[in-house]
């Protein structure tokens, strides 16, 4: 009785095993390999000056030197970041839940919204420094602001985008705004908040730095990643600044891949659309 | 025989299309038009309320008078179709692509607002939540939920008063039914196959207890062999408890095994109309008979002369 249609799909979705995740990994550290051995190669046949490219192994012990100065700048950034972020989201799925409802406020502040996205940050950033002061919650500010445009796109359309014949279903059994709402609107929107998310955060982690670059040329109390490179630029130390390089990007990587996990555990339900 | 409008909305609907043509169709007397028809609506709403009190669970017969559906200016997709569906009957619908069945399905549902026409219903009632089930081309699950919680879902959307337990054991007994293996209920859609997913579909629009259950080409996606098989199960539901069942098909075969009355449309209008007096249970000696050839003959003659 059972046709072919109806053999059982569940082996085929079912994850991969830790072994083949880690197999995975194989790759990428044979080419980072070869390129710490081009890199190195590089400054020993040019004989390059350390203060225009050190050798990794200069970068990787200034990065132990100056360690607990990156790792609480790292927590700075991470914070502000973090925090920006957030907001953006809260913020954004907000907007777009506004935006979702009437076409008129669509109309209204779709402008504004691509506004966010075309201005320049590091434009915008000394006019908040001097709006908002060489403080933490600049840089919050730079943060959300770079990370609210995807948020709100992806969202809105999240919102916009339920498949007809499941409104259909809901009106069918006289269901309110509220449950639409809660239980069609929104666990369809979780997938779409999520795409925007893994954009916005790597753009959050530029927007923290970004605004650091301007917040710490006041000579403020403030060291975050963005305040150290300026710093180690204007000293001419090459090393710890590219130290610091590679401390923003595994800040990123990091947040990326906090937000991805949340993507593939907690909210693997609402992710996975046929 | 008391016959009372279905929806209200559907009352509405005609005394607004009444009105507009009046006014010779011109836009602005809209709104005048508009505010009257919400009050004839509440008030047929009460009176219908007061008159009946309905018995549950009871299969309702339907039926459409002068029923026109029109989508913007162009020719109208249903075009003036006045039928009925007996109670506790199965009435297939068949006919050429964009002939309107769907659309007529649509506003037997109310889905669709009609143009202009009603559609009755008897026993007459404002229907409850739930009592109109519909099952959509595709199986329309929600990808979050499992099996069972899509089927939990019309009850938890406060259809009737059933108990989260209750519920529960109800979309269990549905998908039992449905001859869905326990282990599959906890999955999610995409875990399930298309013949599945159609079995959650079925029991999903059967866990309410409908009156009236309306299917759009359930079965269109699938092998020949599934299709058999869940009109089968489809058809082994409805024996225990009849309700009055309309199917959109374009399988000529599946409406003559399945259906009391089959019902040809083309452009609009339903055509003909054959009572099918095959014999029950539709087995497989109903489906190898002469009357079985005989009575397809006969629909897909009258299909032909739609098409030509």
């Amino acid at each position: 009785m059972m046709s072919s249609q109806e053999h059982d799909r569940r082996s085929a979705t079912h994850g991969k095993s830790l072994q083949a995740k880690l197999f995975a990994f194989i790759p990428v550290l044979i080419f980072t390999a070869a390129v710490v051995v081009a890199w190195q190669l590089v400054v020993n046949v040019f004989e390059l000056p350390p203060i225009l490219l050190p050798s990794p192994a200069q970068v990787l012990e200034a990065g132990i030197q100056e360690a607990s100065v990156l790792a609480s700048g790292a927590w700075v950034t991470g914070t502000a970041a973090v925090c920006g972020f957030a907001m953006s989201v809260l913020l954004g799925t907000l907007i777009a839940a506004l935006m979702s409802q009437s076409k008129l406020l669509r109309l209204a502040l779709y402008p504004y919204v691509i506004l966010l996205q075309t201005v320049p940050i590091v434009a915008i950033a000394p006019l908040l420094v001097i709006w908002s002061g060489y403080e933490f919650r600049t840089v919050v500010l730079v943060t959300l602001i770079i990370s609210l445009f995807p948020i709100i796109n992806s969202v809105t359309e999240g919102l916009m985008a339920i498949p007809q014949d499941r409104i259909d279903l809901f009106r069918l059994y006289g269901a309110s705004k509220r449950q639409t709402l809660w239980r069609l609107r929104i666990p369809t929107a979780v997938r779409y908040l999520m795409l925007g998310c893994k954009t916005s955060c790597g753009l959050a982690v530029i927007g923290a730095i970004v605004a650091e670059f301007f917040v710490g040329n006041g000579g403020a109390n403030y060291a975050g990643l963005g305040t150290l490179m300026t710093g180690w630029q204007t000293l001419g130390r090459t090393a710890p600044l590219i130290a610091a390089l590679f401390t923003s990007t595994m800040l990123g990587i990091a947040m990326f891949a906090t937000v991805h996990m949340l993507s593939s555990t907690v909210l693997s339900r609402w992710m996975n659309h046929d | 025989m008391a016959r009372v409008t279905k929806y209200c909305g559907r009352i509405a609907g005609a005394v607004k299309s009444t009105l507009s043509s009046a006014h010779n169709g011109r836009r602005n007397q809209g709104t005048i038009c508009g505010k009257s028809y919400s009050r004839i609506c509440l008030n047929a709403e009460r009176a219908v309320k007061s008159i009946v009190e309905r018995k549950q669970n009871e299969a309702s017969s339907l039926r459409c008078d002068n029923l026109v559906v029109r989508f913007g200016d162009s020719a109208p997709a249903i075009d003036g179709i006045s039928c009925e569906f007996p109670a506790g009957q199965v009435t297939s619908l068949v006919g050429p692509s964009g002939c309107g069945k769907t659309t007529l399905l649509r506003a037997l549902a109310g889905l669709q607002s009609p143009s202009f026409g009603l559609i009755t219903v008897d026993p007459s009632a404002q229907p409850q939540r739930g009592e109109v089930a519909f099952v959509f081309q595709q199986p329309t699950l929600l990808p979050w939920r499992t099996a069972l919680d899509n089927v939990r879902l019309p009850l938890q959307l406060g259809v009737d008063s059933s108990t989260n337990e209750e519920a529960t054991v109800r979309a269990k007994d549905e998908l039992r039914a449905m001859e869905l293996k326990e282990d599959a209920m906890h999955r999610y859609p995409r875990e399930l196959s298309g013949g599945m997913r159609m079995r959650v579909s079925l029991a999903r629009a059967l866990v309410t207890r409908p009156s009236v259950l309306l299917l759009d080409e359930p079965f269109a996606a699938l092998d020949d062999m599934l299709r058999v098989t869940l009109g089968e199960l489809l058809l082994r539901r409805w024996a225990d408890r009849p309700f009055t069942m309309v199917l959109v098909t374009h399988n000529i075969g599946e409406a003559a095994m399945l259906s009391h009355q089959v019902l040809v449309m083309r452009e609009g209008k339903v055509t003909q109309s054959f009572d099918n007096e095959l014999p029950w249970p539709r087995d497989e000696a109903v489906r190898t008979s002469a009357e079985f050839g005989a009575f397809y003959r006969k629909i897909s003659d009258s299909l032909r002369g739609t098409i030509r």
